[in-house]
């Protein structure tokens, strides 16, 4: 109780007393909850609260959208909640350039705001939800079917301002389309669980938002059948944004979203729909995620693999699949269905914190020693005293 | 001072280079000739002279050249190396414009150059599995008959090792559409500083874990030794329309690049041809370029053929209201290749000007374009050095290339000076120091004009959890006031070696 009331004024000391309030299970992560909260005003802030922890060796996490039960394993310890939402300012935002900067802690929802106004987008996958912040969405390289076709989060994050585990405010990459000067830290960070480092400020390359959008879907003989199309279809050229396998009552279903010009897609519906032959034509609304279940895991193969991965699901497997990019989600609804799939190199993705407390969520041995020696290296060179989501990312790092 | 061109075994270098070499142990060389063979350890002064320089003007002479053909080769030099406390520079085809490939510190180079197969092509899964000595066009070649291609395409590709692009995270007139190198590469096999075989990411997404492939891609042989690569290949486009526009001013050229993008069009290649260079070009070329015009455009849209259509007709038209005066349009293959014929002969032109030139590399953000330009401009009549632009504007990446007579005392040191001065302007309109080209030795120190010293001891430290502090080749990236051998050029030589259509 001391230790709780001490580090309380230490922190409002450091970041002001309206940004420091007792820890509680609003920004519990995996059922652990903090001692306390703090909501740094500034990333100067911000980076004092990490000088602290570090200096006392007391474990961050830095908070966003508070989207709960995502991807990483529960946390070793927490002491301190760092709430970056109030760093959601645009910091520059110029449409002619295609490059937007903003503070980690601005949500989704307020970023597509923002572009929308100009045309534009920031292309992170449509089906990430708009309440999730930029910091979180980095942090956990949360990216969905659209990625074939607009890449992921380290495809268009260009720069980042983040502080490391010992404190220090530093920035990698820049504000430019292009640059190779220096090693591109943002590769590192995006990912890297907030075990690396706290993400403060992102900039990103825009794209103009497509003049139209269709989405199909077709009933599939197999497996291989809706992966064949969703694959033609991206050799031929069109304006494919997203590919989805599903099946239900032992129907497979493909789903489809174009996106381009209204030329484009139009052409992409005719030779999409002469592609599907007398396949029958689903209505009813587009698949996109894949909801319920109790545990969400993803497998990934190379794409000609996929079919058979698939075929070999269990009856009643619930699942979606992206078969241009060879990765399935499934949803489990309960611990018994994981063991197939973690030998099968399954991740699980998001679970209750009683099943993470079970389990290592990135697999039995995520990684190879060779591998893994670098990134305990990386993780030792950026976080010393190890303060940064302690316990929450591979290898338990 | 040694010029460019042939070196005689008579001349001073060789007397420099066995000065250098004698205090070499015998026993590095025998150490390295037990771990990848007698043949292929090259260490006498007339064979290393070949490995001091890549195209650009610094050059540095090491003490050993290796040839490996395998991984395990490279991972046994690494090893000997650790063991004699020498360092490793890494080189592919040396065709890099910073100053990469050059051992400035000595020690041994490992050229890449026999580690040349295909290991993979899988069509399938739309990847290829190779080895680091693969010339970067060689892949697309290999992969066409399957209706696909490797993105990337730095104006070298002819030449250029997909080693020496991963290192560089070489960029290209294309990727304003399709990213860089990086956006490519799906994983990677690397040698550590300590000898040992690494495999980082591959064929399947979502390996978890850090991004170590993201992070060596670029790192310039400073982090890693590249041994094999899977890239990602893409699809061919169904369409490409190529327009040539051409403007009477400068300024109206680099607004049409921003009025483009503000169309909501973004064209697959946007490349930006000054008077300068379309005066030296069209001699040669015949490309039709209009001795008076200040400016061209050459823009490239690719899809589906509504796509493509729609969208030259956008770019058409912007280029009209930006003021263009002239508006060309290629459809078929060779009217596209006539189009770009003058872009691509560019720099073959420009060698016929002066005896050496000077590629500098240089980002801003495009909607800086116009003022910066002017400013480089202004820069280089301050300094009397003729200049010519050609360049990837939809990128914001500048080329200015600087001519010069290298013969002349002084001449090289100029055009450095110069060259800073150019860079200063790109960073103080918020850009960046190398776009595509990397930092290599020549911008080591500019480094510190865009990077706090804490964000420069946050990578420092990256490096050290390789294990690399200044064993893979050192003097690079880092700000240092350590020099590197001696200044000449070689860029025209080397680039020579690319062909007559080398251009950047
Ligand atoms: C005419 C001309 C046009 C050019 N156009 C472009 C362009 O459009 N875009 C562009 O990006 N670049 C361009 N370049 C620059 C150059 O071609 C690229 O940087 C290219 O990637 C260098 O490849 P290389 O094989 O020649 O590498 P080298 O010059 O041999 O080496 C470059 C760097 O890579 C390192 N390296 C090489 N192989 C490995 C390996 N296996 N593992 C680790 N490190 C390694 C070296 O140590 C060095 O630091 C151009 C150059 C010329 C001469």
């Amino acid at each position: 109780m001391e230790r709780r009331a001490n580090l309380l004024t230490e922190l409002q000391s450091i970041a002001g007393a309206e940004n420091v309030r007792p820890g509680d299970d609003e920004f519990a992560v995996d059922g652990v909850a903090p001692q306390a909260v703090v909501r740094p005003a500034t990333v100067e802030a911000a980076a004092a609260v990490v000088r602290h922890a570090n200096a006392n060796r007391l474990a961050v996490i830095p908070i966003g959208g508070k989207q709960r039960g995502g991807p990483g394993n529960v946390p070793a310890r927490y002491d301190i909640g760092l709430d970056v939402t109030a760093l959601s300012e645009i910091i520059e935002y110029e449409p002619g350039d295609l490059t937007i900067t903003c503070g980690a802690g601005i949500t989704l929802g307020e970023l597509r705001k923002a572009t929308a106004a100009a045309g534009q987008m920031v292309p992170f996958d449509p089906e990430i939800a708009g309440e999730a912040s930029v910091g979180g969405v980095l942090a956990a390289d949360l990216w969905g079917p659209s990625r074939v076709s607009l890449g992921g989060p380290r495809d268009f994050t260009i720069g980042l301002r983040v502080i490391t585990g010992d404190g220090l405010t530093t920035r990698a990459g820049g504000r430019v389309v292009k640059n190779v000067a220096g090693y591109d830290l943002c590769k590192l960070y995006v990912g890297s669980l907030g075990t690396l480092a706290v993400i403060t400020e992102a900039t990103f390359k825009v794209q103009p938002v497509p003049k139209a959008t269709r989405e199909l879907a077709f009933t599939a003989a197999s497996a291989a059948d809706a992966c064949g199309i969703a694959g033609e279809s991206l050799m031929r050229g069109l304006s494919l944004q997203s590919a989805v396998v599903t099946r239900a009552d032992e129907r497979w279903r493909l789903d489809i979203t174009l996106a381009g010009s209204e030329a484009a897609v139009e052409r992409s519906a005719r030779e999409f729909a002469s592609l599907s032959g007398d396949r029958e034509q689903e209505t009813g609304d587009k698949i996109g995620h894949v909801e319920g279940g109790l545990i969400g895991v993803r497998v990934a193969a190379p794409p000609s693999e996929l079919p058979a991965l698939l075929e070999g699901l269990p009856g009643d497997a619930h699942f979606l699949a992206y078969p241009t990019l060879g990765v399935v989600r499934l949803r489990l609804k309960d611990e018994g269905e994981l063991p197939p799939l973690v030998a099968m190199g399954a991740v699980v993705e998001d679970a209750p914190p009683d099943v993470k407390r079970r389990i290592d969520v990135f697999g039995p041995e995520p990684l190879s020693s060779a591998t893994g020696g670098l990134m305990r290296s990386i993780k030792a060179q950026l976080d010393p005293n190890g303060v940064l989501s302690p316990g929450r990312f591979v290898g338990r790092l | 001072m040694p010029l460019s061109g042939e070196i005689s075994t008579a001349s001073p270098l060789f007397d420099r280079a066995r000065a250098r070499l004698a205090p070499v142990a015998a026993s590095l060389i025998k150490d390295l000739q037990s771990a990848i063979g007698v043949k292929h350890v090259l260490h006498a002064p007339e064979d290393l002279l070949v490995y001091e320089y890549d195209a650009t003007i610094e050059r540095g002479l090491p003490e050993a050249v290796v040839l490996p053909e395998t991984t395990a080769e490279v991972a046994a030099a690494v090893r000997v190396a650790k063991r004699h406390g020498v360092p490793v520079t890494a080189r592919g085809s040396g065709t890099g414009l910073s100053g990469g490939a050059i051992p400035c510190e000595g020690g041994i180079v490992i050229v890449t150059a026999r580690m040349d197969r295909i290991l993979k092509l899988d069509p399938a899964n739309r990847l290829a599995v190779v080895q680091p000595g693969v010339i970067n066009l060689d892949i697309s070649k290999a992969a066409a008959p399957h209706g696909l291609y490797y993105a990337p395409d730095p104006s070298s590709q002819k030449a250029c090792s997909i080693g020496g692009n991963v290192a560089q995270n070489a960029g290209g007139p294309h990727t304003l559409r399709y990213g860089s190198t990086v956006n490519h590469v799906l994983g990677l096999e690397i040698v550590t500083p300590d000898g040992d075989i690494v495999t980082l990411g591959g064929e399947a997404l979502g390996a978890p874990g850090y991004d170590l492939t993201g992070l060596v891609v670029g790192s310039e042989g400073t982090l890693a030794i590249v041994t094999a690569v899977v890239v990602r290949l893409l699809p061919q486009a169904q369409a490409t329309i190529t327009l040539l526009a051409v403007f009477d001013e400068v300024r109206q050229a680099s607004e049409a690049v921003s009025a483009i993008i503000a169309a909501g069009v973004l064209p697959a290649a946007l490349e930006m041809i000054d008077g300068k260079t379309m005066q030296a070009v069209e001699p040669f070329v015949n490309a039709g370029y209009p001795p008076d015009a200040d400016a061209a455009l050459l823009i490239e849209v690719e899809g589906l053929e509504e796509e493509t259509s729609e969208q030259a007709e956008a770019v058409r038209a912007t280029c009209e209201v930006s003021g263009a005066r002239e508006i060309r349009i290629g459809m078929s293959p060779d009217e596209r290749e006539k189009l770009w014929a003058g872009r691509k002969g560019a720099l073959g032109a420009l060698g016929r000007l002066a005896p050496s030139y000077y590629i500098l590399d240089g980002v801003v953000p495009r909607t800086r374009l116009p003022d910066v330009l002017s400013g480089v401009y202004e820069a280089c009549e301050r300094y009397d050095m003729p200049v010519a632009n050609v360049f990837h504007a939809g990128d914001g990446n500048l080329h200015p290339n600087l001519m010069f007579d290298d013969r002349v005392p002084g001449a090289a040191e100029r055009v450095l000076e110069l060259g800073e001065e150019i860079m200063r302007l790109c960073v103080d309109a918020g850009g960046s120091i190398t776009g595509e080209h990397g930092v290599g030795f020549e911008k080591r120190n500019y480094m510190s004009w865009i990077f706090s010293d804490d964000d420069l001891a946050v990578m420092a430290r990256v490096k050290s959890a390789f294990g690399a502090e200044e064993r893979f080749n050192p003097g690079k990236v880092f700000p240092s006031s350590k020099g590197c051998g001696e200044v000449s050029s070689r860029m025209k030589t080397a680039i020579a070696k690319i062909g007559p259509d080398a251009y950047v």
